[in-house]
């Protein structure tokens, strides 16, 4: 009796010896870092990837954190955020602050190529985990020739998205002839390139293409060779305080192109904001939109319109989906350990708000592509013109 | 490249110099007087931007309304910026006055952010999607507009300087201030109104920023940049100079856009600003002392 008492008691101890342990070992809380544009020219889609950022990690905060199987618990997450205010060396500081000084667990993408790759660069080397949204595919596996390891990027193919704006216009009229502007940013870089390729494969002629570095003001000599060369269809690929520029001077020197698509400087609720009755009818590329029937878009559009008073941006979606990609990936992980959860995110198949994500893209497979359309301003809205399977409303075509 | 496009891009170019005067009048104005690098300056043009959007949203205003007054707005700012900040620090040399001017600047720019958001705004006016024709080139109505109104702000100031008594005392000022003391001339004063009419200009050049282009808070380093190429061009300190050296630069750039693309515009004016730096440091129209 006294033998198996003394078992018992032994078990006992041991039992509650390890769980001390393991208590002692779980973090008091997870660190998740992000440097984001909240200042400078690309500010306003820092305010979206912050939004969606906050709104993912305060979801799973209000359920006690993220469940780490290995520690038996709920751990709260820490969100840590930067400012990176547009520029790409205050982007990759930020990212070391993150990683040395606040001890960053794992780490979410900026805004951009140009942010985001500096970041990233940053995440290769520390080796900590990063997941990236608002950054082209193509501009992203670019970057790194040798493949990416330890960042994960999910947003629209260039490959796919350069032949949207020539495919929605294939059910109406034109001289199919197109002058592209594109600035010296890698996204403006690939796909320029990307659309000169795919114009003539889908019946289209590049009769200009302007170049110029990211925050050229004057556009008068541009505009008007492409005036000139008489080309109805404009495709403009910059940021948008200089999309703002262009168009508006476009206006000036009275030339009113048929179709105009500006992507990325056309997107954000800004550009209708300033360019009121004169963005009607202007068409951005998308990748998302709250009508598409993934879980829970609705709602996640509602929620911003009510916290922010704004109209809603489709980064919203993207930003708010790599976060809990992210933190989906340290619960299959079980732990915070950075290589377990590198390892699990890279096993995401997953609907998310956003759509399916799963990492099938370039070398080393870290890059999800998210199916595009094409969307259009109507009356200070984004409304899906093409396809027609997922149009929401019908193409304004010509220009008013 | 035809005659044609040369031609548009020097008249467009000219026409914008307007504007790159009226932006950079206050910068040679307190330069000229106070041998002051008013680093800040690039942050006035953003100010007055912010403020032109603030009241036309509020009120509805136009903003060529609204530029109209900022100007006594901005004067009292400036005057009060130099009375309490810079002026005593002036006899302790150039670098505590340039370092506060730095450090007015970063603080500024952190107040837009904080005040405003970080976003792109613009003046919406019913201007800016017009043209004008002339001798068969389209030309921004805004460009004309800013062409305009450089010519009557320098020839306004030029004016001032020459034929009033303040005006006269600031050209004292300017060539010795000790002298100019003994003189009676309160030249702590002086100073003040030089930077308050620099400041007000600031209302000018920020307004018509913010009706061309588009503006956050960080766009005034970049223009402030500009700034220094125009006034270096027109002579440090020479009002009609300053006008010249706009004029010139948008004709520049204008030309150069033409030849060697748009993407090489700014760099034609820097080029330039080099070569002028090189051969006349004094500018194109400066003289020590003048004004």
């Amino acid at each position: 009796m006294k033998r198996i008492l003394t078992i018992v008691l032994q078990i006992f101890l041991i039992a509650a010896f390890t769980s001390a342990v393991q208590a002692q070992s779980a973090p008091k809380e997870v660190v998740i870092g992000a440097s984001i544009p909240k200042n400078g020219v690309l500010a306003a889609f820092g305010s979206y990837a912050g939004w969606g950022y906050k709104t993912a990690v305060a979801e799973t905060n209000a359920k006690g954190g993220v469940m780490l199987k290995k520690y038996g618990k709920r751990v709260p997450i820490k969100l840590v955020v930067y400012d990176d205010e547009s520029r790409p060396e205050l982007a990759t500081k930020n990212i070391e602050r993150l990683v040395i000084k606040d001890g960053a667990h794992a780490l979410l993408g900026s805004a951009t190529p140009p942010l985001v790759i500096s970041g990233a660069v940053v995440a290769e080397r520390e080796r900590i985990p990063m997941v990236a949204a608002l950054s082209p595919i193509r501009a992203f596996l670019g970057a790194n020739k040798a493949g990416w390891k330890w960042t994960w990027n999910m947003f629209f193919d260039e490959l796919e998205m350069t032949q949207q704006q020539f495919l929605t216009l294939n059910s109406v009229k034109s001289n199919k002839k197109v002058a592209l502007f594109t600035d010296n940013g890698q996204d403006g870089v690939v796909m320029g390139m990307l659309w000169g390729k795919n114009a003539p494969k889908l019946g289209y002629e590049v009769v200009y293409h302007a170049k110029f570095p990211v925050g050229t003001t004057e556009y008068g000599d541009l505009i008007r060779r492409a005036k000139e060369a008489k080309a109805e269809i404009i495709i403009a690929q910059m940021i948008t305080p200089d999309a703002i520029a262009l168009w508006k001077q476009m206006g000036a020197l009275n030339y009113k192109p048929k179709a105009a698509f500006f992507e990325k400087g056309g997107e954000p609720v800004v550009w209708s904001k300033i360019l009121g009755k004169s963005a009607q009818g202007t068409m951005v590329a998308g990748y998302w939109h709250p009508d598409l029937g993934y879980p829970g878009a609705k709602e996640l559009r509602a929620r911003f319109e009510k916290d922010t008073g704004e109209l809603y941006s489709q980064h919203i979606a993207d930003a708010y989906a790599a976060a809990q990609v992210l933190i989906d990936g340290m619960e299959r992980a079980g732990s915070i350990d950075p290589v377990a959860v590198n390892a699990a995110i890279g096993k995401t198949d997953k609907t998310y708000v956003v759509g399916p994500v799963k990492f099938t893209e370039g070398k080393g497979k870290r890059s999800a592509a998210l199916p595009t359309f094409m969307l259009q301003w109507q009356n200070g809205d984004l409304e899906v013109v093409h396809p027609k399977k997922w149009a929401t409303k019908k193409l304004i075509y010509p220009l008013p | 490249m035809s005659f044609f496009t040369v031609s548009a891009g020097a008249l467009n170019g000219l026409m914008l110099g307007g504007l790159y005067a009226c932006m950079a009048l206050g910068l040679s104005m307190v330069f000229g007087v106070m041998r002051f690098v008013n680093v800040a300056h690039g942050e006035l043009l953003v100010l007055a931007a912010f403020l032109s959007f603030v009241f036309s949203t509020a009120f509805g205003l136009h903003p060529f309304i609204v530029m109209l007054v900022l100007i006594p707005i901005l004067f009292v700012l400036g005057y009060v910026m130099q009375r309490v900040l810079i002026n005593p620090l002036m006899s302790a040399g150039l670098e505590p006055s340039l370092l506060t001017a730095f450090g007015l600047s970063i603080i500024a720019q952190n107040l837009f952010v904080e005040i405003w958001g970080g976003n792109t705004k613009s003046l919406n006016n019913n201007f800016s999607e017009m043209n004008v024709n002339l001798l068969g080139i389209d030309v921004p109505l805004l460009y004309i507009i800013s062409f305009f109104i450089g010519i009557v702000v320098t020839v306004g100031i030029h004016l001032f300087i020459t034929r009033t008594y303040t005006g006269r005392a600031i050209r004292a000022a300017t060539q010795d201030a000790a002298t100019a003391m003994v003189m009676g001339i309160n030249v702590n004063r002086i100073y003040a109104i030089t930077a308050a009419i620099g400041a007000a200009t600031a209302a000018l050049g920020g307004t018509l920023i913010g009706m061309t282009f588009s503006f956050t808070p960080t766009t005034g380093f970049p223009w402030l940049l500009k700034g220094f190429v125009v006034v270096v061009l027109g002579g440090m300190g020479n009002i009609i100079g300053t006008l010249a050296g706009g004029l010139l630069l948008g004709l520049s750039e204008g030309i150069g856009a033409a030849f060697v693309g748009t993407g090489y515009r700014d760099m034609v004016g820097f080029v330039i600003f080099l070569l002028v730096l090189m051969f006349r440091p004094t500018g194109l129209f400066g003289l020590k002392g003048s004004e």
